[in-house]
């Protein structure tokens, strides 16, 4: 199994974070919230393209509102394999860490 | 409102939609959308916008579908190897660029003047449904139609919706201690209802309410009552009428063929208004809408003859709609003929730009053939290198396009000054601006771009990569040569054209036109004078400075009306008409025009006021063997004919000289102008001396004069205007050679740096060398020179057949021509030349 990228994880971590809500513009301010990084919408919707061939995560199609311009939401949420990939990241951050107790800086 | 506030902009959102398949569409668009309206809310509609464009525009770029089928990463590769070739080769970008750039500006400035030639007028909402009414006399058509048609038009004809009258001249108007002489029109009430001219105060229909209105421009109601109200104000017109000032119009646009200064009712004319049939009024119909013009023409073409009771003069009346009376006359070459060749230069010039590029473009092909190669072992398909190359002339013609804006906005004014014209550039409130500005930047990017793109793609990489460059003489260079010598071959043209118009001009100027204009003053009488004008007469000529003085009713070059005549001898049923001119006494003596059968009009003979004096052309018409003494009249007037006077230019020499008779203006009515001849001592002394005494005789009056030989010159303005602007054009275009040229010159002397070295190493002086080098663009400039010439014969005949009278196309103007260009190419090419020549042949051998 490759590694997830940073991006990857980000999102996949914010989308966990967002439960039920996960979609375009929550996963983007979340992801803001979180690493203080703004993704454009090309960037944030080519990295979920990728998630979704590697079957990490799937799509749900919401409702419709005016507010959307007509356009439904596209709910995500993890997959188990997502969730599997998810951890071993975080794993592999905490055994690199680990070992250099008080490294975090501000 | 507040929905539509919040909803992004159209565009945005079909963009996503059209280029994102479904999925992509929904979300994004979708996400997009929700947050645009959340940033409404929170930083204001402005700053969303710039948000939500920079989300559409990366989203589209990086869009991973999109991305790969249009090449994302090699478009980025292509950039920055076109910015490498821009930097790299300053001096080719240079040449490229600035030659793309004024022939860009060039093609632009032209442009503007030929959509402001095309505007004239249209700003009537009724444009296409005015008609002037036009009669024609002898087989010359006039504008001025009879007074009294317009009413009886009107009536006769249901076509006819509005029908207007327009007699325009100059009005001395008084206010105050304010006199001024201004163009003011009489016409009838419904003028404002068929012409669109905006009142700022009043109405179209009470505005011409009593028969002492008057309605000013802003302008000129700006300069009588300065800041105050000029509603209610009276002014006092020619000393005789007390009008008020009912309406005041918004300034006439430049662009329409009406120019005025105030417009007053034509019932100020009387009863004479509304019953004479004599040519004084413009007349202009609003037909209703769906007329057919060939039935009406046909029903309204005897319409004179049938009520103009008088002669059994043939006149024929045609209409003419308002769309032709700026670019077409009436009689003669039509204006338009010059929207066509200034368009063709305009086209012209850009083609010579865009050669200058494919020549460089293909002559360096050599640097760029190991790319090119490159690109095509690591894949790169035929289609690949053709989008490289042309997008590279798309970048450079974009970039040539910037540098071309900034010259228009930097010549815009000395251009407007020498076109007599206001100009703008107003790209953003003009849709066919826009779209004539693109249509620039497509045509130049295409023409200079593909024959470079499909001929370097056309190399073979194999050929290329073992040999390391091209094989010299490749395909380009038969085409360069033909480039070269069509790029001069209009140039050349161009050149001729030039020295030929200012020759006409000059030959214009200084024609021996049978009367003497210089040193004549013309002083505009007013009533006053024109009363006291004996006295004044005599008073003047005390002064030694004062050769000779006289009056008439018109300026020479608008001699008099058409009249019909008769004479000793003449067959009853004959209809001729003839120019008729009212003079005084000493007319002859002053304009210096030569009687060569009798006599001029003298005092000593009372009966001179009946007696008649002819031109030669109008002795001709009659035929008339001995013709002193002989009986002549026109209209019921009879006299005898006492001189013949010889032949003189009045209307420019576009025209043919016509007859002209003479008669005393005592007989009916009186002078409008007073001719002084002065000498060439003191000449404003004289002047001033001439206002002094003006003033002395018309106290209440202005004091206006001008030069008999500049109301000539008036007449050649067009004509001038033209030359001038064209002239600048022929320098834009040698420049713009030349610049191609010096950019050839450089590559072969680059190409050749070795072989130069060598040549000195064994002795070659520095003019073998220069010789060895300009040898093949000399051959190139004699091919375009026996080229252009027979062309330029051609189209300058053509040009010069308009004039009646025309200067010879002598065949210096094709040497000196011929001659000019080969000199300056020469130069150009020698410029670059030398300096590889007088470079130390060891560096040049060391080279590469």
């Amino acid at each position: 199994m490759k590694e997830l990228t940073l991006l990857e994880q980000m999102i996949l971590a914010a989308i966990i974070a967002l439960k039920e809500n996960a979609y375009g513009v929550t996963i983007r301010k979340r992801v803001a919230k979180m690493t203080g990084r703004r993704l454009m919408y090309g960037t944030l919707y080519n990295a979920l393209d990728q998630l979704t061939r590697k079957g990490y995560v799937t799509k749900t199609k919401g409702t419709s509102s005016s507010a959307r311009g007509g356009r439904p939401r596209i709910y995500y949420a993890l997959t188990s394999e997502g969730m599997s990939a998810l951890r071993a990241s975080y794993n592999l951050h905490c055994a690199i860490w680990e070992s250099l107790p008080g490294f975090r800086g501000d | 409102m507040a929905r539509s506030k919040g909803r992004p902009p159209k565009l945005g959102q079909k963009l996503l939609s059209f280029l994102a398949h479904y999925e992509w569409e929904y979300s994004v668009s979708g996400d997009c959308s929700e947050e645009f309206r959340e940033r409404v809310m929170e930083e204001g509609r402005s700053r969303a916008l710039l948000w939500y464009w920079g989300q559409v525009i990366f989203s589209l770029a990086t869009y991973s579908k999109l991305s790969a089928s249009i090449g994302v990463a090699m478009l980025k590769n292509y950039l920055k190897i076109t910015w490498r070739n821009i930097r790299n080769n300053k001096i080719y970008s240079f040449i490229n660029i600035m030659g793309l750039a004024v022939g860009m500006a060039t093609c632009i400035l032209i442009l503007l003047w030929v959509q402001d030639e095309l505007s004239y007028d249209k700003f009537h909402e009724n444009y296409s449904d005015i008609y002037m009414t036009i009669p024609e006399l002898q087989g010359t058509k006039y504008y001025s139609n009879p007074l009294a048609l317009a009413a009886v038009f009107k009536g006769q004809y249901p076509e006819v919706r509005q029908i207007t009258r327009f007699c325009s001249r100059f009005w001395l108007m008084k206010y105050g201690d304010r006199i001024y002489n201004e163009r003011g029109a009489l016409v009838d009430d419904d003028f404002l209802k068929i012409f669109t001219f905006p009142l700022i105060e009043g109405t179209p229909e009470t505005v011409f309410a009593s028969r002492e209105s008057i309605v000013l421009t802003e302008r000129a109601a700006a300069k009588f009552f300065g800041s105050q109200n000029p509603i209610g104000k009276s002014l006092l017109i020619d000393n005789d009428n007390e009008l008020i000032v009912t309406g005041i119009l918004k300034d006439i646009p430049k662009n329409s063929h009406l120019q005025f200064d105030f417009l007053a009712s034509m019932r100020l004319m009387g009863e004479r208004g509304d019953t004479s049939w004599s040519y004084e009024a413009r007349t202009y119909a609003l037909l209703e809408k769906n007329v057919s013009l060939q039935d009406f023409a046909d029903k309204i073409s005897g319409f004179v003859m049938e009520h103009d009771k008088r002669t059994n003069q043939r006149v024929i009346l045609h209409i003419q709609p308002l769309s032709k009376v700026h670019l077409y006359s009436l009689n003669g070459t039509d204006p338009i003929l010059y929207v066509y060749i200034f368009l063709t230069i305009a086209i012209a010039i850009l083609i010579i730009a865009c050669i200058n590029f494919v020549n460089l473009t293909t002559a360096r092909s050599n640097t760029r053939a190991k790319e090119i190669g490159m690109r095509k072992v690591v894949g790169a398909e035929r289609a690949d290198i053709v989008r490289q190359f042309i997008g590279e002339s798309f970048i450079l013609s974009a970039l040539a396009f910037l540098v071309a804006m900034g010259l228009v906005y930097l010549f815009l004014p000395a251009f407007n000054r020498i076109a007599e014209k206001q100009l703008t550039l107003n790209i953003a409130g003009n849709g066919s601006t826009l779209f004539f500005l693109a249509g620039i930047i497509l045509f130049t990017g295409l023409a200079s771009g593909s024959y470079p793109a499909f001929m370097l793609s056309s190399f073979r990489p194999t050929n290329i990569l073992r040999r390391g460059k091209l094989q010299s003489g490749s395909g380009g260079f038969v085409l360069r040569k033909i480039l070269v010598v069509s790029q001069f071959t209009a140039t050349i043209v161009l050149i001729i054209g030039t020295i030929v118009m200012y020759k006409q001009l000059n030959f214009i100027r200084n024609k021996d036109i049978g009367l003497d204009r210089d040193r004549v003053v013309v002083i505009s009488m007013n009533t006053e004078i024109r009363e006291a004008y004996k006295a004044f007469k005599n008073e003047i000529k005390q002064n030694p400075n004062v050769i000779n003085v006289t009056a008439a009713r018109r300026i020479p070059t608008n001699i008099g009306h058409m009249n019909p005549v008769y004479w000793q001898g003449k067959g009853p049923e004959d209809y001729v008409t003839m120019t008729d001119a009212s003079v005084d006494y000493d007319y002859f003596e002053t304009l210096g025009m030569q009687i060569i059968q009798g006599r001029s009009f003298s005092e000593e003979y009372a009966t001179d006021v009946e007696n008649y004096v002819l031109n030669e052309e109008a002795l001709r018409m009659t035929g008339l063997e001995s013709p002193i003494g002989k009986m002549f009249s026109c209209w019921e007037d009879e006299g005898k004919i006492i001189g013949i006077v010889k032949n003189f230019h009045t209307s420019s020499l576009h025209s043919e000289i016509g007859p002209v008779i003479f008669t005393l203006s005592q007989r009916h009515g009186s002078h409008s102008y007073i001719f002084v001849k002065i000498s060439p001592n003191d000449i404003s002394g004289t002047i001033s001396y001439l206002e002094k005494k003006a003033g002395e005789f018309a106290p209440n009056n202005l004091f206006e004069y001008t030069f008999l030989d500049d109301e000539f010159n008036r007449q050649y303005g067009n004509d001038q205007r033209r030359g001038e602007i064209y002239k600048y054009f022929t320098f834009l275009a040698i420049f713009i050679s030349c610049l191609g040229l010096f950019g050839m010159a450089s590559f072969t002397a680059e190409q050749r740096t070795k072989e130069i070295g060598i040549r000195k190493v064994l002795g070659a002086s520095l003019a073998d060398i220069i010789a060895l080098i300009s040898k093949d663009f000399v051959v190139l400039l004699f091919v375009s020179n026996v080229i252009a010439w027979p062309i330029a014969y051609y189209l300058m005949n053509r040009l010069l057949n308009n004039y009646a009278y025309r200067t010879s196309i002598a065949v210096w103007v094709f040497i000196v021509a011929g001659m000019m260009a080969v000199f300056i190419a020469l130069f150009t090419v020698c410029l670059k030349i030398v300096r590889a020549a007088l470079s130390n042949p060891v560096n040049s051998l060391r080279y590469e």
